[in-house]
């Protein structure tokens, strides 16, 4: 199993789409970056004219989810714009877990479509290893992808607006863990998708769609059977990666830390354990 | 433990109704090199891909270095195998592919991978990548692959395929060199017969699933060479004739053929002989076989040859 890890890890950093990934991601860092100092320099302007004050969602209330992709910073008109105010801004959004989620599909699949997997596949004594594998070498993904972001968003920052605030970090350390813990799940159920159905392309349309909101509308038809059922007040966005992504506010509670780390932990080992018996038994 | 280094008991792969490898049992001595001979669609991928352990059988069998069932799962690492196609990360070069197998197998040793890379004649490769390589080029590396950890067992599924001349010599000359330095055990599938003939110690003809022969170089041989074939209703009845003029190398193949493989200049005398024994001959020819029209016969004739 150690030796699987190795050359995954070092099979991963070979992968030319883990730079171009990295590439992409700084540049849309820097580029959504710029835009938030105009929307942020325009609220300001607004908020001096208008003698109604802007009224923005409250951090601590429950956003509505929408449809499509929103990075909107949470900061109000005369506040600092914050290191946490931006990482906020893209991680709630999904905006991180777009990029990660491609390189999730293009690295869980690259040994089955390259053919590679059977010049392995036979010596091992477990195949669902090799699933195992993946899933520890995305978690070094993920986290190594989060420091590089945090680091391109603190640059981008100082550049943009002249100044570099990081915020309250103790709120700041648990959001960003319990997100981190939740991108990683959310790559989790790509590689077992991509593993369970074999098809690249579908593979990336269910993890984008996952990022675009887009399974909202199926949670909602979800939450409607089973009120009929007679289960009230049942919301499956709250039992979901994505939702409890969307979900997690800017000061998160100890509970809704806990909350989402257990929905994490519950459906990443989930998909994990089941894409890998089904890879152990699945034919080359 | 049984004399051979693999043996399958009644190997059987269905995919739904149909019956891909049908109760197909091999036997392959060690140290030989096995050629596996089938019709595209015969069952030979099925057949090697279960023996790798990339499939796993319906029904029946497989026996590797004496061990079978769930005590294999342990041997296979002693296998190594290309299947159809090379199995390559082509953004990698011939080294990093290489490096890539030998993490998976725990194999840091100093100088390993260079030694593969020239035991397969791709040491010069340097960072090229290995979605610049021909095709014989990436199939020598797909061998190389298949040589990491020093396997007991290779297992090769149509290794020459759409190779050029040179790239066919070239992996022939590379398992020749491997065969006898190493004393590996090499299965070979290929519908290449001329190839396969020059480097095949040992065979095994499958068709629609189903094994059916396996001989030795010399017995395939013998069946090939030029021979008097005597036509009769009752070959035993002959052997008392044969045996008085002298002839020892002869054999009866079937209800209506007996084969004599020597002194074939006296197939008058032969015909004449069994006329005053009172044994009527239907015909009596001097007949010899291509390796091609043999195995065409076998698998049913040249109306659908894939062979060649």
């Amino acid at each position: 199993m150690l030796n699987c890890i190795k050359m995954d890890l070092y099979r991963m950093f070979r992968m030319k789409s883990f730079y171009m990934i990295w590439i992409i991601l700084a540049a849309a860092t820097i580029f959504t970056t710029s835009m938030s100092v105009i929307d942020y320099n325009m609220l300001k302007e607004e908020a001096q004219s208008s003698t109604q004050t802007v009224q923005q969602e409250s951090a601590s209330q429950e956003e509505p989810v929408n449809l499509g992709m929103d990075v909107t910073i949470p900061t109000q008109p005369g506040e600092q714009v914050t290191l946490y105010d931006l990482s906020y801004a893209s991680l709630h959004g999904k905006f991180i877990a777009l990029f990660m989620v491609i390189f999730a599909v293009l690295f869980s699949s690259s040994d089955v479509s390259s053919g590679y997997v059977k010049n392995i596949g036979g010596q091992m004594k477990n195949r669902g290893n090799l699933v195992l594998s993946k899933a520890v070498t995305l978690f070094v993904y993920t986290i190594l992808t989060m420091a590089f972001y945090l680091v391109i968003q603190a640059i981008a920052q100082a550049a943009c607006f002249h100044e570099l605030q990081i915020g309250a970090v103790r709120d700041f350390a648990a959001y960003t863990g319990t997100q981190t813990l939740l991108h990683y799940a959310l790559l989790l159920i790509c590689m077992a998708v991509t593993v369970i159905i074999r098809n690249n392309v579908f593979s990336m349309t269910f993890g984008i769609l996952f990022c675009m909101n887009v399974m909202v509308i199926l949670y909602s038809a979800v939450d409607k059977v089973a009120a009929k059922l007679g289960i009230q007040d049942f919301v499956l966005l709250r039992y979901t990666v994505t939702g409890r992504m969307a979900l997690l506010d800017m000061a998160p509670s100890a509970k809704a830390c806990g909350e989402a780390l257990a929905v994490a932990i519950v459906l990443g080992a989930a998909v994990t354990i089941l894409s890998s018996q089904i890879f152990r038994k699945r034919d080359i | 433990m049984s004399d051979y280094l693999l043996c399958t008991r009644g190997l059987t792969k269905k995919f739904g109704h149909h019956h891909a490898v049908d109760h197909v049992d091999l036997h392959i001595p060690k140290g030989a090199i096995y050629g596996f001979i089938g019709r595209n669609g015969a069952g030979k991928t099925t057949c090697l891909k279960m023996i790798s352990g990339l499939s796993k059988p319906t029904e029946g069998e497989i026996e590797i270095f004496g061990y079978s069932g769930r005590e294999l799962e342990h041997m296979r690492s002693r296998i190594g195998c290309l299947i159809e196609a090379p199995g390559l990360y082509e953004n990698m070069t011939a080294y990093e592919n290489l490096k890539t197998k030998c993490l998976f197998c725990g194999i840091h040793k100093k100088g390993y991978i260079e030694d593969i890379l020239e035991t397969v004649g791709l040491g010069d490769t340097g960072k090229k990548k290995a979605k610049h390589f021909s095709l014989g080029m990436k199939q020598r590396l797909g061998i190389g692959l298949a040589l990491v950890g020093e396997p007991d067992l290779l297992v090769l599924d149509e290794p020459i395929n759409g190779l050029d001349p040179q790239g066919i010599a070239e992996v022939r000359d590379t398992l020749q060199r491997l065969q006898q330095e190493r004393n590996m055990t090499i299965l070979i599938s290929s519908h290449i017969l001329e190839e396969l003939s020059k480097i095949a110690t040992d065979y095994g003809i499958i068709h629609n699933g189903a094994l059916l022969q396996e001989l030795t170089r010399e017995e395939l041989m013998q069946r090939c060479s030029e021979r008097i074939e005597i036509t009769l209703d009752h070959p035993e009845s002959t052997l008392p004739v044969l045996d008085r003029l002298g002839f020892s190398r002869y054999q009866v193949t079937d209800k209506n053929h007996i084969q004599v493989f020597e002194r074939l200049n006296e197939s008058p005398l032969l015909n004449m002989e069994l006329s005053k024994a009172g044994i009527p001959v239907r015909g009596i020819t001097i007949t010899s076989e291509e390796l091609e029209t043999y195995f065409l016969n076998l698998t049913g004739g040249a109306s659908n040859a894939e062979l060649y």
